[in-house]
């Protein structure tokens, strides 16, 4: 009968996927460089051949796609920042960071501690942490984030802000008082 | 779940603390740490952080995705109200928290309607109503306080606005499932609601839009107490959209569909009670069963057309085939409170909740008090006043239990026919079962009607459609079934077993064909009239379940294919040893599913669970199906970065696919090396990856032939794995190689090229190659003027800069656009979209010159434009953006409302 037949088959959305991830990418990437968007759209590059399976039709729709891909640009970018840092030690550049906000509006993140952050956090409750990706890596406004959690706008609103202020905590509070100071 | 565990972490702490008034969080703090220090303190921090970045960017997403109420601007009163905060934002417009100083004080919700709305209607509606508003008192009814519209000078004006009581509560739904209530609290504060209902009626207030998000539960003296909201507002806002009707699209409607009454979705004006226990049915519905009868994604996605379609005439299954058997570690989301209870108080409450919601509002409950009180029957154990839905449906139990030997005589004529287009059909398990005599004779009427219909069917419908010239001399097996198919719903009329396998099959061959949609079609067909089949066994009805489930596992309605997946898997559960196979197929499909759904940790011992069984049981038949749900597996185990177990299911994928023939084979083992790659990959060993890649081109190349398209694609991943593993030499012609490739498979304006060119031009200039940097850099800039979307312009935008860094001037850098412009012919396809996006970034930058130019031929080009929609969407950002900035209001309004139309 037909129907034995195991799953195999391809999205037929999957096409329009990668303009999805690109503009997360330009979303999420800052630098002053004059080449960051190359760096960009080589995160983007290597998040897509990482979420694009030959036979896999695990994309249901944007949102979807996009919980995905906020996963594995955390990934990508943690493994860039690593990269990153094996050159430092051979006297590269320094480590790399991450912007939030208007640009120069807080401070810089290191990749590498919020995503040790985000583990611990992960410890304690994974749901945090997948809010925190939603919003801070997928660029998901928190009523998309809701949504895809499946919890109301409400407690979305009250998660995000104990992931904050838990983060914060754990990342060290320099920025606050003498951060805008040297910026 | 052990809330009070859960409650223990000082994060879920601080979030409690949320909710409670400031000065009410002190003393919270004591009694949720319970004297435990280190956690108080914890809790602090927390609160101190919270204080400290309360107004940072710390970790918002750049460029300000932030958006919702945080984004409004907040007016300080609106009618007799102070507003305080924001509380809520909906398909309808803000809620906020206001304060009432006169005649008392108190605390009121005040919705302001969204723009777009026809306020003047709004409020002479609610006027209307205003006076049967004030005449309602109840406790479970949130009063209607006041309404008007913003007046002119404030933010906002001239918005409709409703001020009532404030309720500091959760939907319904989800103040069940957080705080775990039983079925019995549930169907209390469902009571609770019917009475606030009920009360409205008898004062001719029918609420029209009752839901989960109006129905409220607070807590009074630590008991759940329920509060309908918005009555009255659904009724002014009706009407008031732009064509008249709640149902003008899906983002633009009042309110969610999902619990609307199919006469309220057909539009009708005639509306009575009877809606609202239909709405209340389907809350009642989601409460028991812990999901909603449609699933909102199916809502969400669906255009007006389906939704109407659903809503008019899809039935839902019954509440208890909710029901999931336990399942390990199933999460609690995942199981159905109404599991809680007896099976026959299960199906005692399936026909209250089914009678609610009657498509037909003259079988529903006459009032909603009916429904109530047959709720409180069904609480004190008396009988219920609903029955089973059907005669049919005690017809069908009663077959079921004298399973009689089906047979289709004849049917073997057919299934070859069918089965050569390789769907095919029947899995006539022989059936086993004795009858009385009189049904034997019955089915064996049965049986030759339907080999006459079969023949009719092949001889009339099937071969003259070829004979007719109606299709070439080289149709394909495909043509003639298209051709055919309008007739089988005629020909096989009242035949609902035939009705239900050849749906299903047509279901199967749409979607190999890649035509979802008539696929989801016929597959719903085929569901629809299973309840009226008489023969088909519980296996056959499992296949019909398990092909719709896949068939809408890739139109993206996971939750949908979940539950299909699921009733297949129930109805195998009484099935013989031998469908064993069958049931681990629809286990790992289930698995596909649940990781398509990101609940890896009960997707992954489904697919081990039947790679065990098909390992064990291996034949030349299976075989095939044990590669793809390993390559399944191991794709669901990298999503869980379990690398290691990963690499070793990888081998055994190997080793199943060295067992196989032919293009099986070939297949599996692309997969294998695709997966090994992308191991390499993930673990950042780059030159083992390069290798694989290298292998993986090969496989290919003989799996595929030399045309396929990721081929090329695969061929400049290689490339750029070999550049990251330091081979660059190596790597060169792999990403010229790819990049013609690309160019030839996809054409040379495809997204994929330009990405792969901005990818490859990196690479170059990482490697210090600035010749072949500056070339494909270029190439990759313009590109992306061909490719980007409507809602990509930041992309554009920031193109220039680059384009002008890479040129040294900007002049330059617009004399190429220019003449990129140039070369493109008239009526090219790509021809407008280029000349938009050269338009918005060039004006971007202040090289004004070209800009209306490139504008107007864009304009002129619409028609020929591919993905025309949105070359309009761009147009209609542009041009009316290119005459604000250049000050000529009037004709910016002019093309705002030239574009704006469809």
């Amino acid at each position: 009968m037909t129907s034995e037949h195991p799953n195999e088959q391809v999205n037929p959305a999957i096409e329009d996927l990668y303009g999805i991830l690109r503009a997360i990418a330009q979303k999420q990437m800052a630098s002053e460089r004059p080449d960051h968007t190359l760096e960009a759209t080589a995160v983007v590059h290597e998040a897509y051949m990482r979420i694009t399976d030959l036979n896999d039709s695990v994309y249901v729709d944007r949102n979807h796609f996009l919980s995905v891909a906020a996963e594995t640009i955390r990934r990508v970018l943690v493994d860039h920042a690593r990269a990153h840092n094996a050159q430092k030690r051979s006297g590269g550049r320094g480590a790399m960071t991450i912007h939030s906000g208007v640009v120069g509006s807080s401070a810089p993140l290191d990749v590498l501690e919020l995503d040790d952050a985000l583990r611990r956090l992960s410890e304690q409750d994974p749901s945090y942490t997948r809010l925190v990706e939603l919003r801070f890596f997928g660029g998901l406004s928190i009523e998309e984030a809701a949504d895809i959690l499946g919890i109301g706008r409400n407690t979305a609103v009250r998660r995000w802000r104990a992931a904050r202020a838990w983060l914060r905590q754990e990342l060290g509070d320099v920025a606050d008082e003498d951060g805008s100071d040297d910026a | 779940m052990t809330p009070e565990g859960k409650n223990r972490s000082p994060l879920r702490i601080f979030e409690l603390l949320l909710e409670l008034e400031p000065d009410q969080r002190e003393e919270a703090i004591d009694e949720l740490c319970a004297g435990d220090t280190s956690l108080r303190d914890e809790v602090l921090g927390l609160i101190r952080a919270d204080e400290a970045e309360s107004d940072s960017d710390f970790l918002t997403p750049i460029s300000g995705a932030l958006i919702g109420i945080a984004g409004h601007a907040m007016p300080e009163r609106i009618g007799p109200f102070e507003i305080i905060e924001p509380i809520g934002e909906g398909g309808f417009g803000v809620v906020y928290l206001a304060r009432q100083s006169d005649p008392i004080e108190r605390l009121v919700a005040v919705k302001v309607i969204k723009p777009g709305m026809d306020s003047r209607a709004v409020i002479k509606r609610f006027n209307l109503e205003r006076r049967a508003l004030a005449l309602m008192e109840h406790p479970h009814v949130a009063s209607v306080i006041d309404g008007g519209v913003i007046s002119q000078g404030h933010i906002g004006a001239g918005r409709p606005w409703f001020a009532m009581e404030y309720v500091d509560g959760a939907p319904i739904t989800e103040f069940a499932r957080d705080h775990g209530l039983s079925i019995e609290a549930r169907l209390h504060l469902i009571i609770q609601a019917c009475a606030a209902a009920q009360h409205a009626h008898s004062k001719a207030i029918i609420h029209r839009d009752l839901k989960p998000s109006n129905i409220l539960v607070t807590q009074i003296g630590g008991n759940p107490f329920c509060k309908v909201i918005d009555f009255g507002v659904s009724k002014a806002l009706e009407g008031a959209t732009p064509d008249g009707t709640l149902f003008t699209n899906p983002g633009a409607m009042v309110g969610t569909p999902l619990y609307m009454s199919p006469e309220q979705a057909m539009g009708s004006h005639d509306i009575d009670i009877r809606s609202d226990v239909y709405s209340m049915g389907m809350v009642l519905y989601e409460l028991i069963t812990g999901c909603p009868p449609y699933e909102r994604e199916a809502i969400k996605s669906s255009d007006i057309a389906s939704l109407r379609r659903l809503i008019e005439h899809v039935d839902p299954v019954r509440p208890s085939s909710r029901v999931q058997k336990a399942n390990g570690t199933e999460q609690s989301v995942m199981t159905a409170p109404i599991g809680s209870i007896a099976k026959s108080g299960r199906q005692e409450l399936d026909w209250i909740t089914m009678r609610a919601i009657d498509k037909d509002p003259q079988r529903r409950y006459a009032t909603i008090a009916d429904l109530g009180q047959d709720l409180e029957r069904f609480l004190r154990n008396e009988p219920v006043d609903a029955g089973p839905p059907s005669r049919s449906y005690r017809v069908r139990k009663f077959v079921r239990r004298n399973r009689v030997p089906v047979t289709f005589g004849g049917i073997t004529a057919a299934a070859l026919v069918i089965a050569a287009g390789g769907m095919l059909v029947f899995g006539l398990a022989a059936e086993r079962a004795r009858a009385e005599e009189a049904e034997q004779r019955a089915t064996a009427e049965r049986q030759a009607q339907r080999v006459r219909d079969i023949n009719y069917f092949l001889l009339t419908d099937l071969f003259s459609s070829m004979d007719s010239g109606v299709l070439g001399a080289d149709a394909s097996l495909v043509d003639l079934l298209d051709e055919v198919e309008p007739s089988i719903n005629v020909r096989f009329e009242g035949d609902y077993d035939m009705l239900a396998l050849l749906h299903s099959n047509f279901a199967t061959m749409n979607q190999k064909t890649h035509r979802y949609e008539r696929a989801l079609k016929h597959a719903d067909q085929a569901v629809a009239v299973l309840d009226r089949a008489t023969d088909l066994t519980d296996y056959q009805r499992s296949g019909v379940y398990h092909t719709r489930a896949g068939i809408l596992q890739v139109s993206g309605q996971l939750d949908r294919a979940e539950r299909d997946v699921r009733e297949s898997i129930r109805l195998l559960e009484t099935e013989p040893e031998s469908t064993r196979d069958a049931l681990h197929i629809r286990n790992a499909t289930l698995g596909s599913i649940l990781h398509a759904k990101r609940q890896y940790d009960e997707a992954e011992p489904l697919m081990r669970g039947a790679i065990d069984f098909f390992a064990a049981n291996i034949t030349d038949e299976n075989r095939r199906y044990l590669s793809i749900i390993q390559s399944n597996h191991i794709s669901l185990l990298l999503r869980m970065e379990r690398f290691e177990d990963a690499a070793s299911r990888i081998n055994q994928l190997l080793s199943t696919a060295e067992q196989m023939e032919g293009r099986a084979r070939t297949s599996a083992e692309v997969q294998a090396r695709f997966w090994q790659m992308q191991v390499m990959r993930n673990l950042g060993k780059h030159a083992e990856a390069a290798e694989s890649s290298v292998a993986l081109v090969d496989a290919f190349k003989a799996h595929e032939g030399e045309g396929s398209p990721q081929l090329a694609v695969i061929i400049v991943t290689t490339g750029s794995l070999l550049a990251k593993a330091g081979r660059f030499q190596e790597a060169i012609p792999y990403l010229e190689e790819g990049l013609q490739r690309i160019e030839s498979v996809y054409g040379p304006y495809h997204y994929e090229l330009e990405r792969h060119t901005n990818i490859v031009a990196g690479l170059y200039a990482d490697h210090g190659m600035k010749d072949a940097y500056h070339a494909y850099r270029r190439r990759g800039l313009l590109l992306r003027l061909y490719v980007a979307g409507p809602g990509e312009q930041e992309s554009v935008l920031g193109i220039m800069p680059e384009g002008e860094a890479l040129m040294g001037t900007m002049a330059q850098w617009a004399g190429i656009v220019e003449h990129e412009a140039s070369s493109l012919p008239l009526g090219h396809p790509k021809r407008a979209r280029f000349l938009a996006h050269a338009a918005i970034g060039l004006g971007s930058i202040g090289q004004e010159e070209p800009v209306e130019r490139y504008l107007m031929d864009a304009f002129d080009s619409l028609n020929d434009a591919e993905r025309v929609d949105e070359v309009r969407r761009i147009l209609a950002y542009a041009i009316p953006d290119y005459y604000d900035r250049n000050g000529d209001a009037q004709q910016a309004s002019r093309w705002r409302e030239r574009l704006s139309g469809s």
